[in-house]
């Protein structure tokens, strides 16, 4: 090893290893730096090569100003210390202000707490050592970390040249220092190279360990929340989060028993915009300026906090894993566009997995406009988590729970070309994706819906579609089906009309068939699927003028003959209902019951329709109504009228068929949420079973609902008595004082006035009558 | 049940009154015209010819002799109930808002809006018989607070004044001194109405804090409070059953967003102790209902409302079963 | 209805009213005022020993077919205090403006209408249910039917569903604390569950239910006229709604101004609705303007294409379904 700067070599135990670098200023131009030795007890293998390795030097970029090939380093000789020159360097005794100064930057050096050792990066030759450094540079000198000291990425290299696979770099503050160890460790360059980032502080650490194993002292079970209790209530129960003003609430919804809400817990101030369930509803999150926040189990104890200032939309997971947190930024100059900011959390220990930063744009939102498209990144639907972001003409498919981006077959990191890609949906129960891209290529290739898989990237069905304006695309919520939505020119280009493909996606080569409604001219304005099911609904707007009245068509793809038991595969129609205020359709989670729902303009008229026997089931209004949402278990229907409009805020409750069971106004109302349930953890026969025996348990279920209400009716009469004592009792006491008062008060009356309250001279009974309706019948004769 | 329906007024309704025998109905309103009707099928029997503005108050002797109305001309005026003549006239420099004879009829309080950087001011009067002993000035007046005093009535045995503002507070002067003997924040927001009942044991005050309380007459003592969806303007309670009868809606100036279903224009019977369950709502009118009062004998309600319309409403048999 | 024993012979007094104004009959589907020569004569009969009094009264209903209605009603007497002071006031003569004899500016009629003493929330809504099953009843074609109408197929069919989700439907019966209440605490006794009340809109017979979900738009349509410029979609929301549901009100509005033009047409659901806001809005003086209403002549309608599914954010975001909804934002 040859040392740089004079010395041959070093003592061991003496002085320590001298570096070049221009740290220092001095007047030869060339800089010391004396690293002080490690304190206490010898440094472990790897910390001495490590540091052997840092004084053995030959990579270390030159000095500014310094051509190293002017001059035979060995050749250089330093001035003894003893004599008294320190070139200006920091040492014990009496520094100088400047020194003092500098001393305080490198006595971080004692520390090491600056410096961090990252390994496992590539081991390259000479040639290509610059380009990896510079990639280093991009990752370690990030913004959010910090800059380093200049010149502060050393890569040691062997005899040969080659680097040695690991570099130290030196930061400026130890705070950027930990801020890499953080972010970068574990960090990905490519399929061999996962960097291993830790802290030189952290060395130290190392080596106190002692040599005896001892065992950790034992920390007593404290058990966490029961994040499932509310599952547990015996009366099966749904819960329900309702926000207004700065109020948020949770209820029992107990419409069925008593008819009211039982409150589960309140706060005011709870969130700083919104709320939002976990999908299997967990927990709650609720969103403020730094970030987001989870909440859950019986106390509603904070579960977990996530650091994302500015959060505008959080996403959770489906298998509420993560929570992905979306915040803008707005750009400080006009032509700047807004940065977007998505952090991607692990829901349980609130650690940020991974983040995605750029343009707004590039994520789907513009800083004027607001989010087009909220989740950004959508979550398919299969085990493997996958989520995907639409790029242009590109989707962009990340995997769980390295958040690395797909590998293509090859094995690169690559992203899923498709040309005018308008639109992706992922199947909810698969990691199928369904794509639709437009007519490209100057009208050459056709408009495409496909069906790839990932990450295989497997095409499993293709359709090309010809004079196509535009598409929709509709998954089935159980991932059977898929709908698309097919705007088509006509022949003069003029109109369009719309068609429907319909994917069985379920089945073996994914078979497609074509629907057209017979009116071809009506515009179509909402297509949902039947959950658990296999219907559909389609509200479209006739082509002749009704006067905002829409229609409404169910079909199904699947029917079975009653008699024969054979199931027929096809498209078939199932009823039409004309002329109805319906502009959304609102499906219940499991199936069979729908509300039809004439919002907007049509100022909140709703009709329950049966379709499994094709009968309407009741027609009522919740003027001005805002929003439909059914319970998870499609019981119960709750309509709310949120704030957009000033009056009538407030929400109501229906049962499934269509009655009324409660009305709740509630000034400057904002959201009303079910807790969603997680999926039965029954299988499909033992819940057919609880079908065909439901008698049974109903019974038991009604005798507990009926001594409910009876005890509540009790409770209301001992109220009520209550009461009434009470006001009797007062009224006992005034009118005692009213009779005492009598005499004076005809008294004041005078000679000529009214004797008392009541009997006046010359008072006749005079006999009237009063009719009560009983009954009122009409016969056309 | 059919009410009748009785259009005089061309303005909105601000006061109304039966007699004390239930036979006679007297309407109050902005046209200047205080109009007395047959209370059991709303003929018009008279119109009282005189004011120059709204009239927001009345009284009516026991004997249905006087009738006494303070108007926004700035005058309280007592008129020969049968034959429509004026009697007297007190004048002012401000809007009569409340007039009220006391126990006997010998006293008058009338109560005047502050103005023009007066306050308000509630002025007592003795009466006599004949007219023209009448006294123009006031035997005491009393400075009231800073807002309005939308009603002052007499205290039971005419010891005290009772009187609600736009302050919200509920105030008790002694009728003797003038001093204030005790006052609470009764309500939030303003309070427009103040009405005793029948039997003197109580009276109900409405307010636009949407809220309707029931008080007692001697302490001032808060027994019940009838909540509402919408601004309460007036109630009364009911000398028959145990009901209590609420109407309201929107402030007039803010009608402009809702529809009849959310504007409230019904009149709403709760029951006067289980003060949270309502008996049930009586639609009909187009606007806010400013004024309402049940008959002396409780088998029947007068409604007055912005649209101009007085209607009377003879309950149903089935209401009395209630 | 309570009132002297004297006027207890005339059938309906309300409609004598109208007879003394000479304002003539023809107010909506209930009105007995024209007489038709050739309908039979209305009858009274009883009360008898239980005070039941039966009015029987014949009239034309919207589809030129005799209608005869048949009114029970239970006579209950009371007794009223009359002081030697009512009676003096009784021989009172009218004065003031009161004094001529035919005042155009004052009318006092009885309502037209029943009005109904609503009860709270539960029983309001059923007896919209109700309507609605007995609508549907209706569409069955029964010829006599009796009101209310109970549709036990429809109700049995529900209560079988009903309890295949394991809910109770409680159909007909009263809320809590209504219905048969704890003995003795002063609790309402129900609502007698046979007869009772009808609303209005249902009286006028299964063929007028059925006829009104077919009439035609145009004849639902009223014009109203001489609205103040600051007159707003949903002011007349609130003046037509008291009559009955309304399908639907466009406001014409200046395109530059944003101000109203000064009219509207206004669309009910029921003919009858429309006839009686008609009758009673027309010459009504709102907002210091007098309206006027009249039919609308029939004129092609705006093709009014509001899509989209569902409301707007409000504070949440709102998730894109996929499986659900058409997508288009």
């Amino acid at each position: 090893m040859r040392g740089v700067g004079g010395r041959k070599g070093y003592p061991p135990g003496g002085r320590g290893p001298v570096v070049l670098s221009p740290f220092c200023p001095s007047a030869a131009g060339l800089a010391v730096r004396s690293i002080p030795p490690p304190r206490n007890p010898p440094l472990r293998e790897s910390m001495a090569s490590t540091m052997a390795l840092y004084m053995g030097v030959p990579g270390l970029p030159a000095p500014v100003g310094f051509d190293p090939s002017s001059c035979d380093v060995d050749d250089v000789v330093l001035p003894d210390e003893s004599l008294g020159f320190d070139f200006g360097v920091s040492l014990d005794e009496s520094p100088s202000p400047e020194e003092a100064q500098l001393a305080k930057m490198s006595s971080t050096l004692e520390n090491f707490s600056s410096v961090v050792v990252v390994d496992c990066i590539p081991v390259v030759p000479r040639e290509k050592q610059d380009k990896l450094l510079a990639v280093l540079g991009k990752i370690f000198r990030h913004p959010e970390i910090g800059s380093t000291v200049p010149d502060g990425i050393h890569m040691p290299v062997d005899a040969n040249g080659t680097s040695k696979g690991f570099a130290i770099i030196e930061y400026v503050s130890p705070q950027s220092a930990q801020k890499a160890v953080e972010s970068i460790n574990g960090y990905r360059l490519d399929k061999n190279h996962v960097f291993s980032v830790f802290n030189l502080a952290s060395a130290e650490r190392l080596l106190a360990i002692p040599r005896t194993y001892e065992p950790p002292p034992s920390k007593p079970y404290t058990p966490t929340e029961n994040l499932f209790s509310w599952l547990m209530d015996a009366r099966g129960r749904d819960q329900f989060a309702s926000r207004y003003s700065d109020q948020t609430e949770i209820f029992w919804n107990d419409a069925k028993a008593t008819g009211k809400e039982e409150p589960v817990y309140q706060r005011q101030n709870w969130t700083e915009s919104f709320v939002q369930w976990s999908p299997k509803g967990t927990c709650i999150a609720t969103v403020h300026r730094q970030g987001a926040a989870l909440w859950g189990g019986p106390e509603w104890a904070r579960l977990q906090r996530f650091a994302h200032p500015n959060t505008r939309l959080i996403d959770f997971s489906p298998d509420e894993k993560y929570l992905v947190c979306f915040s803008l930024q707005e750009p400080s100059h006009p032509r700047e566009s807004a940065q977007a900011n998505l952090g991607f959390f692990d829901l349980r220990t609130g650690k940020k997995m991974r983040t995605f930063s750029g343009p707004a744009e590039d994520y789907g939102t513009s800083a004027s406009s607001g989010v087009t498209s909220w989740p950004v990144f959508r979550w398919s639907g299969g085990e493997d988590r996958l989520f995907a972001k639409m790029g242009k003409n590109c989707v962009s498919v990340y995997e769980c729970p390295s958040f690395g981006m797909c590998t293509t077959s090859e094995g690169d990191k690559k992203s899923y070309t498709a040309e005018a890609l308008s639109d992706f949906r992922w199947s909810p129960s698969a990691n199928i994706m369904a794509l639709f891209q437009k007519e490209h290529g100057g009208g050459n290739a056709p408009a495409r819906v496909s069906l790839v898989e990932f990450p295989s990237r497997k095409d499993i069905r293709q359709k090309a579609l010809f004079s196509v304006a535009e598409a929709a695309l509709n998954w089935h919520p159980q991932g059977t089906y898929l709908g698309v939505t097919v705007d088509r020119y006509t022949k003069t280009r003029k109109s369009t009309y719309t068609g429907f493909e319909l994917f069985r996606v379920a089945e073996k080569d994914c078979p497609m068939e074509v629907l057209e409604l017979q009116d071809k001219k009506a515009r179509i304005i909402c297509f949902a699927w039947e959950p658990k099911g296999h219907r559909f609904c389609i509200v479209s707007a006739p082509s002749e003028i009704s006067g905002g009245r829409t229609t409404v068509d169910f079909y199904s793809m699947l029917t079975t003959d009653p008699k024969t038991g054979t199931v027929d595969r096809k498209v078939k129609h199932l009823t039409t209902l004309k002329s109805r205020q319906c502009n959304a359709v609102y499906w219940s989670p499991a199936g069979k019951h729908i509300v039809l729902a004439g919002l907007k303009s049509m100022n909140g008229q709703l009709e329950f329709y049966n379709v499994e026997e094709l009968e309407s089931m009741a027609q009522s209004e919740h003027f001005m109504c805002t929003d439909v949402d059914w319970d998870p278990t499609g019981r119960f229907i709750s309509t709310s009228v949120t704030s957009v409009h000033q009056m009538e805020n407030g929400y109501n409750l229906w049962s499934f068929s269509g009655k009324m069971l409660s009305r709740t106004p509630r000034d400057r109302f904002l959201q009303y949420l079910w807790r969603p349930r997680p999926p039965s953890l029954l299988g499909e026969k033992k819940e057919a079973e609880i079908a065909k025996n439901l008698k049974s348990y109903a019974k038991r279920y009604e005798d507990e609902d009926e001594r409910l209400r009876e005890k509540q009716d009790t409770n209301l009469a001992s109220h009520r008595k209550r009461l009434m004592d009470e006001f009797k009792g007062w009224e006992k006491r005034i009118m005692e004082r009213r009779a005492f008062e009598a005499k004076e008060r005809r008294s004041l009356r005078g000679p000529n006035g009214y004797i008392s309250d009541d009997e006046v001279e010359g008072t006749i009974e005079e006999e009237m009558e009063a009719e009560e309706v009983l009954e009122v019948r009409e016969e056309v004769e | 049940m059919r009410p009748i329906l009785m259009k005089g007024h061309e303005r909105p309704l601000t006061f109304v009154k039966y007699n004390s025998d239930g036979d006679l109905l007297f309407s109050m309103a902005k046209d200047h015209n205080p109009t007395i009707w047959r209370a059991d099928d709303g003929t018009r029997l008279g119109v009282y010819k005189g004011h120059n503005g709204a009239v927001f108050t009345c009284d009516v002797t026991h004997d249905s002799a006087r009738l006494v109305t303070g108007s926004a001309d700035q005058t309280v005026r007592l008129w020969d109930v049968r034959t429509g003549e004026e009697l007297h006239r007190w004048s002012y420099r401000e809007p009569a808002r409340s007039v009220d004879f006391g126990e006997g009829e010998k006293l008058l309080a009338a109560t005047t809006d502050p103005f023009m950087g007066e306050p308000s001011k509630i002025l007592v009067y003795r009466l006599d018989d004949d007219p023209a002993k009448l006294d123009s000035e006031p035997v005491m007046s009393l400075t009231g607070p800073e807002g309005r005093i939308t009603r002052a009535v007499w205290g039971p045995l005419n010891n005290t004044i009772v009187s609600v503002g736009e302050d919200g507070m509920l105030r008790k002067w002694d009728a003797e001194t003038g001093k204030v003997l005790h006052e609470t924040q009764a309500h939030e927001k303003s309070i427009v109405c103040l009405q005793p009942s029948y039997d003197g044991t109580c009276f109900i005050t409405g307010s636009h804090d949407k809220t309707a309380k029931l008080f007692d007459f001697y302490s001032l003592e808060e027994l019940k409070t009838y909540s509402h969806e919408k601004p309460v303007l007036s109630a009364f309670v009911s000398p028959l059953l145990d009901h209590v009868v609420l109407a309201g809606g929107q402030d007039a100036s803010q009608v402009t967003l809702t529809s009849s279903k959310a504007g409230g224009f019904e009149s709403k019977i709760v029951h006067k102790v289980y003060n949270t369950e309502v008996i049930g709502t009586v639609r009909g009118h187009f606007g806010p209902v400013n004024a309402i009062a049940y008959s002396p004998d409780g088998r029947s309600f007068v409604t007055g409302g912005e649209d101009g319309y007085v209607r009377l409403n003879h309950m149903d048999a089935e209401y009395f079963a209630l | 209805m309570s009132k002297g024993s004297a006027m207890s012979a005339r059938t309906r007094w309300g409609d004598d009213d109208d007879d003394l104004f000479g304002d003539g009959g023809g107010h909506g589907a209930s009105s007995g005022g024209a007489v038709d020569i050739s309908l039979p004569p209305p009858q009274i009969i009883g009360p008898d020993a239980n005070g039941v009094k039966t009015y029987i009264e014949y009239k034309i209903n919207e589809k030129n077919q005799k209608v005869k209605v048949t009114k029970k009603v239970k006579v209950s007497k009371y007794m009223r205090r009359v002081t030697p002071g009512m009676v003096e006031r009784r021989k009172w003569t009218p004065f003031g403006d009161a004094a001529n004899a035919r005042d155009q500016e004052c009318r006092t009629v009885a309502s037209i209408e029943d009005i109904y003493l609503e009860r709270p929330r539960l029983q309001a809504e059923k007896t919209e249910l109700e309507k609605d099953k007995d609508k549907l009843a209706a569409m069955t074609k029964d010829s006599a039917t009796l009101m209310p109408y109970r549709s036990m197929r429809l109700r049995a069919k529900y209560r079988e569903l009903a309890q295949s989700l394991g809910i109770e439907e409680r159909g007909d019966t009263m809320p809590p604390g209504d219905d048969d209440g704890p003995p003795g605490s002063g609790s309402m006794p129900p609502l007698p569950s046979k007869g009772g009340y009808v609303p209005p809109s249902l009286r006028g017979g299964a063929a007028a239910a059925g006829a009104a979900m077919r009439d035609r738009r145009d004849e639902n349509s009223l014009r109203v006229t001489n609205l103040s410029e600051d007159c707003r979609e949903a002011d007349l929301q609130e003046l037509f709604r008291p009559f009955g549901p309304i399908q639907r009100i466009y406001v014409a509005y200046d395109r530059e101004t944003g101000e109203s033009r000064g009219f509207a047409f206004v669309n009910f659901i029921h003919h009858e609705d429309a006839a009686r806001a008609k009758e009673k809005l027309d010459g009504f003086g709102y907002d210091n303007l007098i309206l006027r209403v009249d039919w609308a002549a029939p004129r092609p309608e705006r093709a009014d294409g509001e899509g989209g599914g569902g409301g707007g954010d409000r504070g949440g975001p709102r998730h894109d379904r996929g499986g659900g909804g058409y997508g288009r934002r």
